[in-house]
């Protein structure tokens, strides 16, 4: 069998992302391929690469795409453009060929990460203003049949926004610890 | 006369090596040797310095080799980066006492 499947580390987990890769490549399983949970490998003899994601918010793409010119730029310094899945976009090069690393001040890469981190708060807004609106409908209803709404939308809030509060917390958690972990360390 | 910004050493040493048209990877090894080899930049900083200052008028596109682009300064560039210069220069020569104290 020469291809594979594999779910690949979540798109705000970059340093995990370019090792997982790295990994494969050394096991002798080229990236070809990626949708949006999983990625398709291809068969070949095992490599040691460096995987390397740029991130690149969508307003800055050329219809989608990478501007060609960035991909030139990287290219000429030793890059290979591999795929490119929403914001990230993916480059290897071979293991000891002397490829810069594309920023070499850790500030300058923590903004092309601020596109991403903006992503994930807009979409953290959206449970926010579902629950607080379902909250509001649930302790309406109950609230008309005994006069008591006001209470009821009291405890509905609190109940549902005790839940939100938990997730979401726990969703910033890891995606912020993700970004400055990646952004004062994974560089080498 | 109104006072320009301080230019970050990106956009200084780039400004610099555009003095002469050039493009992508040549740039990074011109800006090497023009820094005595102290100014190191990643393609992804040296990409969008140049978009930049593309927008902003400081450089201009002067051809394409297929993906590449190849830029020069315009005059716009240039007397900013006089500029600064000038305004590098004053520092250190404002800075001189400095050079008293060490004797």
């Amino acid at each position: 069998m020469n291809w594979r499947h594999g779910i690949h580390p979540n798109n705000y987990a970059i340093g995990e992302t370019e090792k997982y890769y790295s990994d494969m490549s050394e096991k002798g399983w080229e990236l070809v391929k990626c949708g949006i949970t999983l990625s398709r490998f291809q068969k070949t003899e095992p490599k040691k690469m460096r995987y390397r994601v740029e991130v690149v918010n969508l307003k800055s793409l050329e219809d989608g795409h990478l501007p060609e010119e960035q991909i030139a730029v990287y290219e000429d310094c030793g890059w290979e453009y591999v795929i490119s899945r929403g914001y990230l976009h993916i480059f290897r090069a071979p293991e000891g060929n002397d490829a810069p690393e594309f920023y070499l001040e850790p500030e300058q890469q923590a903004a092309t990460l601020k596109g991403l981190r903006k992503q994930y708060r807009s979409s953290l807004m959206a449970p926010f203003i579902i629950l607080a609106f379902h909250a509001f409908m649930a302790a309406l209803v109950g609230g008309l049949f005994n006069g008591r709404w006001a209470a009821q939308l009291y405890r509905g809030l609190v109940e549902e926004t005790a839940w939100v509060i938990g997730f979401c917390l726990f969703l910033l958690w890891a995606v912020f610890s993700d970004l400055w972990g990646f952004i004062y360390i994974s560089r080498l | 006369m109104a006072a320009q910004a301080p230019m970050t050493e990106a956009t200084y040493y780039i400004l610099l090596a555009l003095m002469k048209p050039g493009h992508g990877y040549g740039m990074m090894q011109r800006i090497k040797e023009l820094s005595g080899g102290r100014i190191e930049m990643g393609p992804g900083t040296l990409y969008g310095v140049l978009t930049r200052m593309n927008k902003e008028g400081l450089i201009t596109l002067t051809s394409e080799e297929g993906r590449r682009k190849n830029y020069a300064i315009t005059e716009e560039g240039k007397n900013a980066l006089h500029l600064e210069y000038r305004r590098l220069k004053q520092l250190v020569t404002d800075g001189a006492i400095l050079e008293e104290v060490e004797e």
